[in-house]
């Protein structure tokens, strides 16, 4: 129970909880909004500036010449200048502006059992490979969705193709990279920050609603609209993941596969050709709902495999 | 007036009074209402009413010489600015004074111009923190919601980029931006209502924390020095 002015009028919080913000009682509700905020801003503004510093010093003369005089031609040639300095900067600014933010703030304000807070802890591999086989099932959902918005909207396929270039990589060594920056960097920054600190936060007051709230936040962070519901969607699994198991990897594990497989997918030889044919299939109304029957399924296994590990906590 | 209601259920919220919208609204649209219409216009002739008193000057000089009216009219501004920037910050809680504290409109600017005192930087930095704090979550919020409501735009602009290459011809594109307005007007609407919703929100926080310094310094002031060597028992003024 907590008053509006911040003062919690619970009892003294846990002795392991021993960061200032904990100490003074104040709003568990509105030190989650406040540390996700901050951390929000900060690495928004950082990427952002990051980015114009790397295109200033490496890409800047390469921005200036031609593309050709059309407009695809122009869209394209900035595109492939500003990949490579975008992929450095969200590498950096994940790490540096949101991973150690999140771990500095939960040090700081909550407790010095940094790894702990954020739950860090094993889970057995059935949990694991249970998670990640519902992401996978969710995929074609989640991607039918944005493709319903984007052909609903009209948006040609050379914008689009244009538009996935920062994710598209014509060699292993590009690839590799992109893993790095994709799907290993997300998946360990993002989910320390949403699931590790705004959900756990948010769970000690909110219980179950926190993963709502969070998977909604995880949506609207990533500021694309058109991908609002499937990013809110897949932010609501990451986060029951999160809830059910108590730990923070099946989340870390389905977010890579997610991200992994958008990567390969975007694995193309150099004249354009899509390398794993596999992830080039097109996504029918009955083929989505199977798939979400599918998940479904999972996720009701996912919910009786965790039920030793939920009611212990 | 939707800030005073909002900033009187902010204020009630913190003394763990909690007010309805409606009892809000009843309390705003009575002589604070005026109160704050008065400080308003009070604020804002005397922020409008410098800058023309230095126009005025400039014209008179330029009456006399060009070359002394240019010299005047960029010292003017150099030096202005900064006063008037000065100024806004010094004054601005006098709303959130009229919506807390009942003070007419004189009160409610010399109220501020006292509580910011000698927290000028402080208030100055706070509130520009805040201000791109809320910008962002206005923006993320705002964003789906803009994009929504040009959802007709966009279609009909991604439909003539497909159909030509992305090769428009600016005419068109002339054409088509005129069917934009309504969507861009919701959209900065909503942007407007957000920020109506957090401004004061965090304005009535600063006016508390001002006021508690205010009376936490008079009260130090007021306690007589009792053990010289109880020097490290420090009221610590951090909040984190």
């Amino acid at each position: 129970m907590e008053t509006f002015a911040g003062q919690s009028t619970h009892t003294n919080p846990p002795q392991e909880f021993d960061g200032s913000w904990e100490k003074a009682h104040r709003s568990i509700t509105a030190v989650a909004c406040i540390g996700l905020l901050i951390i929000g801003v900060l690495y928004a503004y950082a990427q952002g500036f990051l980015t114009a510093v790397f295109v200033f010093f490496n890409g800047m003369g390469e921005l200036r010449g031609s593309g050709g005089k059309d407009f695809i031609g122009r869209l394209t040639h900035t595109m492939t200048v500003l990949k490579s300095p975008m992929r450095i900067s969200v590498f950096i600014s994940q790490f540096l502006f949101m991973l150690v933010p999140t771990l500095w703030i939960i040090k700081r304000w909550h407790t010095t059992k940094i790894f702990s807070y954020v739950r860090v802890s094993s889970v057995s591999f059935l949990e694991l490979g249970v998670a990640v086989a519902a992401i996978v099932c969710f995929i074609p959902v989640s991607g039918g969705i944005s493709d319903f918005l984007t052909k609903l909207l009209n948006v040609p396929d050379f914008l689009a193709q244009i538009n996935a270039q920062i994710f598209t990589s014509y060699s292993i060594e590009e690839l590799l990279w992109l893993v790095v920056v994709v799907c290993i960097t997300p998946a360990l920054c993002e989910e320390v920050l949403f699931r590790g600190y705004f959900q756990r936060t948010l769970e000690r007051t909110l219980g179950m609603k926190s993963l709502l709230i969070t998977g909604i936040v995880f949506g609207l962070y990533h500021m694309q609209p058109l991908n609002l519901i499937s990013l809110s969607l897949l932010g609501c699994l990451f986060g029951y993941f999160f809830y059910r198991s108590k730990s923070l990897l099946p989340g870390i594990a389905a977010h890579f596969v997610n991200n992994l497989l958008a990567v390969f997918s975007l694995y193309k030889t150099p004249d354009g050709n899509v390398i794993f044919e596999a992830f080039e299939f097109e996504i029918t109304f009955l083929g989505g709902a199977a798939a979400l029957l599918l998940t479904c399924g999972l996720l009701f296994l996912y919910h009786e495999i965790t039920q030793k590990n939920f009611y212990a906590a | 007036m939707a800030e005073i209601a909002v900033s009187i259920i902010v204020s009630q919220e913190l003394q763990s009074e909690p007010i309805t919208f409606t009892d809000a609204l009843n309390e705003t649209f009575s002589i604070k209402c005026l109160h704050g219409i008065g400080q308003g216009l009070l604020k804002y002739a005397a922020l409008f009413g410098a800058a023309i008193l230095i126009g005025l000057i400039v014209a008179v000089l330029g009456v006399m010489s060009k070359m002394l009216m240019g010299i005047f009219a960029v010292i003017a501004v150099i030096a202005l600015l900064p006063f008037l920037f000065y100024v806004m910050i010094k004054w601005y809680f006098a709303l959130t004074a009229v919506a807390v504290d009942d003070f007419t409109a004189f009160e409610s600017l010399r109220k501020s111009w006292q509580l910011v005192g000698g927290y000028w930087w402080r208030t100055f930095g706070i509130l520009i923190l805040l201000s791109i704090l809320s910008q962002f979550v206005i923006s993320i919020i705002s964003l789906p919601i803009t994009f929504g409501s040009m959802w007709d735009f966009y279609k009909e602009y991604f439909t003539l980029l497909g159909k030509t290459g992305g090769n428009i011809d600016p005419q068109s594109l002339a054409e088509l931006q005129k069917s934009a307005g309504p969507g861009i007007a919701i959209g900065s609407g909503i942007s407007a209502l957000l920020s109506l919703l957090i401004t004061p929100v965090f304005t009535v926080v600063m006016y508390y924390d001002l006021r508690a310094r205010e009376n936490l310094g008079a009260a130090i002031k007021q306690q007589p020095v009792i053990n010289q060597d109880n020097s490290s028992e420090r009221i610590d003024l951090t909040t984190l």
